[in-house]
């Protein structure tokens, strides 16, 4: 039952009642994060969604529901300042695509050997962990240098991965990004983060934010709308598919916390040009590590509750 | 003259035998009355969980138990175990016999606690109802009852509240009991019933039950059917909703941006 600081509102499909203020803060704080770093922030709005009572699979869904709202405030944004590579955007997209696919294919096996949130879990804390560690070592130290080396900086000596990634065949130019790269990369890219992004059921802004970086060197200051363009395009087809295949998109509660995403999106966007690239990556690497602390918590610690609720798992 | 005299007498006890019977038995058997309100619950856009004020008068020296239940249905659970010092879900343990939701409260503390071994009500009664199937293995009965128990009572879904019903003596009109059930804000619709048992010395003299709909009205009643009904239609439309949003909320603060710097 909600409480009473507040009015609740009825979402039908996961059948309970939230207070309203919940989830508009809930909304907001995610839309502002997202905005700030350029991620959907569907691995921090769904587990939060499953702590106020909403089954996963609902809350997942739903979430890429609102996330498309913060993706389509966030690109129209970052766009307005020049942040977006739309054509990089579309290649991911496509990649993604193909990727999702395939783990929707790998969760259905997974599924079948009733292991699924056991190496969701698993996995989550070994993406995260790496991740967030990474980005906070080398937020620390360019901190600490107090010098900001932009990984397409072309001054830079080419990097081994630089000089292979030449050799690939068919080279196009990305205006936006300022690099020339073949469309094998961020298509391959696009297919793995996808993957990945499919057996967590998340967007995967925290997995392709490292990867527009650090593989496809693309320069931060496009990273972060590319990203959220490439993740409104993945989360309106997830959108459709979910509510089409699953029935588990709840249009009460993904309006609701879009009201105050698309809000929170646009003054985090509005910082995120304004901040320093290395602070940003030390909030992204914070929040992740938050999360992943929280996941392995829940891995080692004996549960309250010994059985679940089919489906709530 | 003697034998007439004797006679009626004797009919006239046995007209009162028959009477004292007739009252002693209604007495016995009288239909208590039950009140429920609402009779049904309307979950709207502002539902947030609902109370069941429930009403019955009952003869005088009975006691009362009062359950709320839901249809039988199938629950699909699984158990935690740890693997390698970590904690995942085994293998599927159906349920099945029980109501989905349970609630049940008496006048009488004794009439609901565990130490009444042949109650027709409680959890012991549920217990005795409720299989588990599946990958159980050779976890105890009682042992997985009752962390069935504490999932449900975690959720809202089942309460013992023993002691819980009022209850109050009226000049010649027996006895009134008062009771509220607290519905969880997640609560399944469908068809629920309200059953009132009069207790008389330990035994049920008399049983009543009132019907109790629960049902989606509104707008969570037309998205809950657009979205079974017309499920692409209506995936299509949420995200055209989020894009329009999304935009919108751009535009609008592309138009605040501009104030702000002809302000400055």
């Amino acid at each position: 039952m909600g409480t009473s600081m507040g009015p609740s509102l009825y979402s039908p499909i996961a059948e309970n009642s939230i207070n309203v203020f919940i989830l508009l803060g809930l909304g907001s704080s995610v839309g502002f994060f997202s905005g700030l770093c350029g991620v959907g922030g569907g691995f921090l709005m769904t587990p939060l969604l499953t702590m106020i009572g909403i089954p996963p699979t609902i809350a997942a869904a739903s979430d890429s529901n609102q996330i498309v709202a913060s993706a389509a405030s966030g690109t129209y944004a970052h766009s307005r300042l020049g942040g977006v590579d739309f054509k990089m955007g579309l290649f991911l997209f496509a990649g993604g695509m193909v990727g999702s696919t395939i783990g929707v294919r790998i969760v259905e096996s997974l599924k079948a050997q009733g292991h699924i949130d056991f190496i969701i879990r698993i996995l989550y804390v070994v993406l995260l962990g790496g991740v967030g560690a990474y980005m906070m070592a080398e937020g620390v130290s360019c901190l600490r240098k107090d010098a900001v080396p932009d990984p397409a900086d072309k001054s830079l000596k080419p990097s081994l991965w630089d000089r292979s990634c030449g050799v690939l065949p068919w080279p196009v130019r990305f205006g936006k990004s300022g690099i020339t790269l073949s469309p094998i990369l961020p298509l391959v890219a696009g297919c793995l983060v996808g993957m990945v992004a499919a057996i967590l059921g998340v967007g995967g802004g925290f997995i392709m934010l490292p990867t527009m970086c650090y593989v496809l060197r693309m320069p931060i200051r496009v990273v972060v709308g590319t990203n959220l363009f490439q993740e409104l395009l993945v989360c309106t087809n997830v959108t459709i598919l979910q509510a089409a295949e699953n029935h588990t998109v709840d249009l009460v509660l993904a309006l609701t916390l879009l009201a105050g995403s698309t809000v929170g999106a646009q003054f985090g966007a509005r910082l995120s040009h304004r901040i320093n690239a290395d602070y940003l990556k030390i909030i992204f690497a914070s929040v992740v590590l938050i999360i992943m602390v929280k996941i392995f918590l829940e891995l080692v610690i004996a549960p309250d509750l010994m059985l679940t609720l089919m489906g709530e798992q | 003259m003697m034998r007439v005299g004797s006679n009626k007498f004797n009919v006239c006890l046995l007209c009162a035998g028959f009477l004292f019977v007739a009252l002693w038995g209604k007495v016995l058997a009288a239909p208590a009355e039950l009140t429920v309100s609402p009779k049904v619950v309307r979950i709207g856009t502002w539902y947030d969980g609902v109370k069941i004020r429930v009403r019955a008068l009952i003869p005088q020296d009975c006691q009362a138990v009062l359950e709320l239940r839901g249809e039988p249905a199938q629950t699909r659970l699984m158990r935690k175990e740890q693997v390698w010092g970590m904690w995942k879900n085994g293998e599927e343990i159906l349920e099945q016999g029980v109501p989905a939701l349970y609630l049940a409260m008496s006048t009488d503390p004794k009439l609901l606690s565990r130490s009444n071994k042949k109650p027709s009500w409680g959890y012991e009664a549920i217990s005795r109802r409720i299989s588990f199937t599946g990958g159980v293995g050779n976890i105890a009965h009682r042992q997985l009852f009752d962390e069935f128990l504490r999932l449900k009572e975690n959720r809202g879904r089942y309460g013992i509240f023993p002691g819980g019903a009022s209850i109050q003596v009226l000049p010649e009109r027996g006895q009134r009991v008062e009771g509220v059930f607290n519905l969880p804000s997640r609560l399944p619709r469908g068809n629920y019933h309200v059953t009132l048992s009069v207790v008389k010395d330990g035994r049920v003299v008399s049983k009543e039950m009132r019907p109790l709909k629960v049902a989606l009205v509104g707008f969570p009643a037309a998205i809950f059917e657009l979205a079974h009904k017309h499920a692409l239609a209506y995936g299509i439309l949420a995200a055209g909703i989020a894009i329009i949003s999304g935009f919108l909320v751009g535009l609008l603060f592309q138009f605040i941006g501009k104030s702000d710097s002809k302000g400055l």
